[in-house]
């Protein structure tokens, strides 16, 4: 590798590791903290493994078959089928960016006292702007740089002085003692929030518009298992974070105000504005990341002309896409939505649709006229289609558990 | 397309495929349909065209949706409703996108494309639009 | 026979059945070849599959389980062009038996 090319992997695993952090992952693993102390580290583990073998995938199918994630599955599978997805994939991603816009507004409302209402347009109005005048480096690299204040999660675990053996045990799957039906809807909601769908659709579009090749092969491995894999350490750091500082105390998670309480024990005041700071720009840039994805999906399904590095008027249709999507979200939020029940929510549903997501994008990958000789080895494809298998049929039953289980 | 008598799998190879125009690999839409002509008992049915549009996929959905967004095309489109049908004699190759010997921007697939440049984009600063200023 | 014209997506997942009225398969793939610089349908590869061809996921449940290791052909049969007869395209018909189907993959 030349040193160009180690720049970029370096650059990838930087944005990884700034980009990982978002509403979901943020809400989830601090619910877990609070009610379940480090019992549920394993599910941010096994979703980052999962993850970071989709993400494996999805610059290989890029790298190889020029094709993005969308396109290649049309492609195999026949409109008929992906018109499924399709619907599915656009509820699901349009409550999941409403939760990150509810997120970047929460970050805002603690620092300024505004209210939701009023942030939730302006933060929409913002996400537009820099996706209308853009270009794909300035939103993947730069939002994900700044992305790396969420590090302060790992500071502040580590000042806390968690018991790491304790710890280290939760990373094994155990049966809960209590809370039952919540634990399996915290843990697939973990899950949800980990293996975001939109995370590798949007690596794979980012590959073709870089116009990869099979020379990439080998930085994309490196890029997808050490950025996420490190992105996966900040999802842990922020459970210990709440298990540590809310836990003993007996508070449960259930409105954003209380975010700060699991940084502020560690780090005193200053921590409290690092943390309105980092939840801004994590949500912030999940939700350009989300918006974007929705548009490469749709213009992908429908073969309209995309690309974030294209001017909106040579891809308009494309440039229409995110525009609706983001007043929609902001719309959702400004109507007075609980950004943290809608958050919790819509992890929960996407681990429901995950399998129409991903058992497709496995079949292609084990394709042969799409992979030539770079199919899929026999442990990733075991790995990824028990997880997601059994996370959806989990979520399929924790959820009305959730729901009419009196919480 | 070089008449050498090689076979193609219309489905694999043609269907549900990117179309881009011959010049400049210009996005086209989808290949949502396939036109196919039975002639005579003695002759093969020949492929006559490729189609492309809201109405072809809604009918592949149901067939009870298509007059709907049909009517929703003649209402609302700027195509009026009307599926871009490219004749098979000007698809010039086939490999990871359906290359036709076509000129995207005078052809229907590109008119939301020049509507929404006209309408819309040219209004908001930045867009990079010919039509801006 | 008058000309006539069918697409050619509506006869994917179509059941076939054969001169006898016995079900032969679902078209899963139309192969075509150039001829006389004319592209013209050569034949017809039919599946057995039933619900994941007609919904066109062409086998998915079947692949999700060969996922780990197992080959994936939902393929059965090759039908001529001129052994269908497709005067109703919505009822593909076979010209001849279905045991005189030629076996492919």
């Amino acid at each position: 590798m030349n040193f160009k090319k180690v720049f970029e992997v370096a650059l990838g695993i930087v944005t990884s590791v700034g980009g990982f952090l978002e509403a979901g992952s943020i809400a989830t693993a601090v619910q877990a903290g609070a009610i379940f102390k480090f019992q549920l580290l394993w599910p941010i583990l096994l979703g980052t493994i999962v993850l970071i073998f989709l993400v494996e995938m999805a610059g290989r199918l890029a790298a190889v078959s020029h094709h993005p994630l969308p396109s290649a599955v049309r492609e195999r599978f026949g409109f008929n089928f992906y018109a499924i997805v399709l619907v599915a994939s656009t509820i699901v991603d349009l409550l999941v960016l409403a939760s990150e816009i509810g997120g970047a507004c929460m970050g805002l409302k603690m620092m300024s006292g505004a209210p939701l209402a009023a942030l939730a347009l302006p933060v929409a109005l913002l996400a537009w702007l820099l996706l209308w005048n853009g270009t794909f480096g300035t939103i993947e690299y730069g939002v994900s740089l700044l992305g790396l204040i969420t590090i302060v999660f790992i500071v502040a675990a580590i000042k806390f002085g968690p018991q790491y053996s304790q710890a280290a045990g939760g990373l094994l799957p155990t049966l809960p003692t209590h809370d039952k039906p919540h634990y399996w809807f915290i843990a697939v909601s973990i899950l949800g929030a980990t293996i975001s769908p939109y995370l590798f659709n949007f690596y794979s579009s980012g590959a073709v518009e870089d116009e990869w090749d099979e020379s990439d092969l080998v930085p994309n491995r490196i890029t997808a298992g050490l950025g996420m894999g490190f992105g996966g350490f900040t999802s842990m750091a922020v459970l210990v974070c709440a298990a540590c500082a809310l836990y003993p105390r007996g508070i449960d998670f259930t409105r954003y105000e209380q975010l700060p309480l699991i940084i502020t024990p560690a780090l005193g005041m200053w921590g409290f504005w690092i943390l309105c700071c980092a939840l801004f720009i994590a949500c912030f840039g999940a939700a350009l990341e989300l918006a974007l994805d929705m548009a490469y999906v749709y213009a992908q399904t429908f073969g309209w002309a995309w690309g974030e590095n294209k001017k909106p008027a040579d891809a308009a249709r494309f440039s229409m896409v995110f525009t609706i999507i983001l007043l929609i979200a902001g719309i959702i939020i400004t109507c007075g939505v609980d950004p943290l029940k809608l958050t919790l929510l819509s992890m929960a549903a996407t681990a429901v649709i995950l399998p129409l997501v991903v058992l497709p994008f496995l079949v292609l990958m084990n394709d042969r006229k799409f992979m030539k000789e770079h199919t899929n080895g026999r442990f990733a494809n075991f790995v990824v289609f028990f997880s997601i298998v059994m996370a959806s049929i989990i979520a399929l039953v924790a959820i009305p558990l959730e729901i009419y289980g009196g919480s | 397309m070089a008449d050498g008598g090689d076979e193609m799998h219309l489905v694999r190879d043609v269907l549900d495929k990117q179309l881009v125009d011959h010049a400049g690999h210009d996005p086209m839409g989808m290949a949502d349909g396939i036109v196919i002509e039975v002639r005579d008992v003695n002759q093969p049915p020949r492929v006559i065209a490729i189609e492309s549009g809201f109405p072809v996929l809604a009918r592949r959905v149901s067939p009870k949706l298509e007059p709907i967004v049909r009517w929703l095309g003649r209402r609302l489109g700027v195509r009026r409703g009307i599926v871009y049908r490219i004749p098979w004699s000007r698809v010039r190759s086939l490999d990871v996108e359906v290359e036709l010997d076509v000129d995207a921007d005078r052809s229907p697939a590109k008119a939301w494309e020049h509507w929404l440049c006209r309408h819309v984009t040219r209004y908001i600063p930045g867009s990079g639009n010919f039509l801006e200023s | 026979m008058k000309r006539r014209r069918f697409h050619l997506e509506l006869l994917l997942g179509a059941k076939v059945i054969d001169r006898e009225g016995k079900f032969a398969g679902h078209i899963e793939e139309v192969r075509a070849e150039r001829l006389d610089g004319e592209t013209v349908v050569k034949d017809y590869l039919l599946g057995r599959g039933a619900l994941a061809q007609r919904l066109s996921i062409t086998g998915l449940s079947t692949q999700a389980i060969s996922l780990l290791g197992g080959r994936n052909n939902v393929v059965t049969h090759r039908v001529p062009w001129d052994k269908m007869d497709l005067s109703d395209p919505r009822r593909p018909r076979l010209t001849c038996r279905a045991e005189e189907m030629e076996a492919v993959g």
